[in-house]
């Protein structure tokens, strides 16, 4: 009883398919499992940098100050970026001669400041399809394994002459693991990815807030002048 | 920047890897299902059958026990009101009605020289019982193997075409404790021939009835299947 059904043992015991199926879903949840932490860790360090500039910029900081700061820490990342992109783009366009548009500044700042809103965007959100698709896959690959494990079981079964339940029962549990392993990458993964994509929407939902608040300021420094 | 970047996979790989290496001991170490031994009782049937130990215990004590009480009640009343009167002058009407309930416990002592022939009737009577309970577990026993003994021969016996409903061929089979069939013999035959023969071939065709190596007592087979007396009636195949 003991060997019979070790966990190894029934594993080892396993058809090949069935085998493939659960070492695919052990490194699916290795993988899954990477993505959640590192993401967990991304999204509370951009969401504690948000905070941070938000009260820098707020606090009545100059503009040019604030952009040398942002270019002295090194990573330029978050809204510091988003900052960074229009600010310079502003006053490159303001800096050129007489002759240009108040609106078409205005224009050139915030396509920059778009052009790296859809980049921070973009970084906010990475890794998560991957979560997605474990979430949503995984549960069915185990099912796979398992319908195999136990169509392989069964099949076992009709050519002995007396079935009895212990002829059965190892094929079954070992391709009831299939599922269990599939379960355990898919939960996991669905709860990351529910709070991580709620997360990254509102914080750029914020960096999409503080781009509109700052051209406007940045609109009414060229009318203003 | 990218140190920043390699350094949060860097904590994330490892995060995972010992989350999954702690999640593949656990498993490991508990995967072992419980073994709870379950006891089976096997189901104690308790067969009562007090008919003798009534009919013969009951009217016994009746009659040594009732002669005896009668004097009682003359001698009891006697020593009974004598302390009364010390403390309880006045209320008379109380010593009346004691002396007809006392004589009632002194009851149970008194047929005591008669406690050992009870003894021995109540040890007699169970004896009875526990033999009338073996007896007819024995014949339970057999009537199980009888059954079995049927069946076997009821699958190996193929009727002939004369077989009539009214026909009925009655074999000794003498068998051994083995189950093995030693002969076959009719003793009182339908008139058939074919009937007789295919009755009896049933019976060798068998040749052994293995279940009953099984019987555990010596007696019962001795009883009932060392001989062993078979009526074969086409109809229904009970034989």
């Amino acid at each position: 009883m003991n060997d019979h059904l070790s966990l190894w043992s029934l594993i080892a015991n396993a058809t090949l398919l069935v085998q493939f199926v659960m070492l695919l879903l052990f490194f699916a949840s290795i993988v899954s499992w990477v993505m959640i932490v590192q993401r967990g860790l991304y999204l509370r360090n951009a969401a504690h940098t948000l905070r941070k500039f938000e009260d820098n910029f707020w606090s009545g900081i100059d503009l040019n100050q604030l952009y040398h700061d942002c270019g002295a820490q090194g990573s330029v990342e978050g809204l510091s970026s988003v900052f960074r992109a229009g600010f310079r783009e502003f006053n490159r366009l303001a800096q050129q001669k007489s002759h240009v548009d108040p609106d078409t500044v205005m224009e050139g700042t915030e396509r920059s400041m778009r052009v790296a809103l859809s980049r921070e965007e973009e970084r906010l959100n990475r890794n998560l399809p991957f979560l997605a698709s474990v979430a949503s896959v995984s549960p069915y690959i185990g099912l796979f394994g398992t319908v195999w494990g136990i169509m392989n079981a069964f099949r076992g079964l009709a050519t002995v002459q007396q079935a009895t339940l212990a002829t059965v029962a190892p094929g079954i549990s070992e391709a009831l693991i299939a599922t269990a392993m599939g379960l355990f990458a898919a939960i996991p993964a669905v709860l990351a990815y529910n709070r991580y994509s709620a997360s990254a929407d509102s914080i750029y939902s914020s960096y999409e807030t503080f781009a509109e608040e700052f051209s406007s300021i940045l609109h009414r420094r060229i009318h203003g002048d | 920047m990218f140190s920043g970047k390699v350094s949060t996979y860097t904590v994330a790989i490892l995060v995972s890897l010992l989350l999954h290496a702690g999640v593949v001991m656990l498993m490991v170490w508990h995967w072992e299902p419980e073994h709870k031994q379950r006891k089976v009782a096997p189901p104690k049937y308790v067969q009562a059958k007090l008919m003798t130990l009534q009919q013969k215990a009951k009217p016994q004590p009746k009659p040594v026990a009732k002669p005896k009480p009668k004097p009682k009640p003359v001698a009891k009343p006697a020593p009974k009101p004598k302390p009364k009167p010390a403390p309880k002058p006045a209320p008379k009407p109380a010593p009346k009605p004691k002396p007809v309930p006392k004589p009632e416990p002194k009851l149970a002592p008194k047929p005591e020289p008669d406690k050992k022939q009870l003894q021995q009737q109540l040890a007699s009577a169970l004896a009875e019982e526990e033999e009338f309970l073996a007896a007819s577990n024995e014949e339970e026993i057999a009537a199980s193997y009888h059954d079995y003994i049927f069946e076997r021969i009821a699958a190996n016996w193929s009727r002939p075409p004369s077989a009539r409903r009214e026909m009925e061929v009655e074999l000794l089979v003498q068998l051994v404790p083995t189950g093995q069939v030693i002969s076959v013999s009719v003793v009182r035959s339908s008139g058939n021939s074919a009937f007789d023969r295919s009755a009896e071939q049933a019976v060798h065709k068998v040749g052994r009835f293995e279940k009953l190596k099984e019987i555990e007592n010596p007696r019962v087979f001795d009883k009932y299947f060392r001989r062993l007396t078979l009526v074969f009636r086409p109809d229904d195949l009970r034989l």
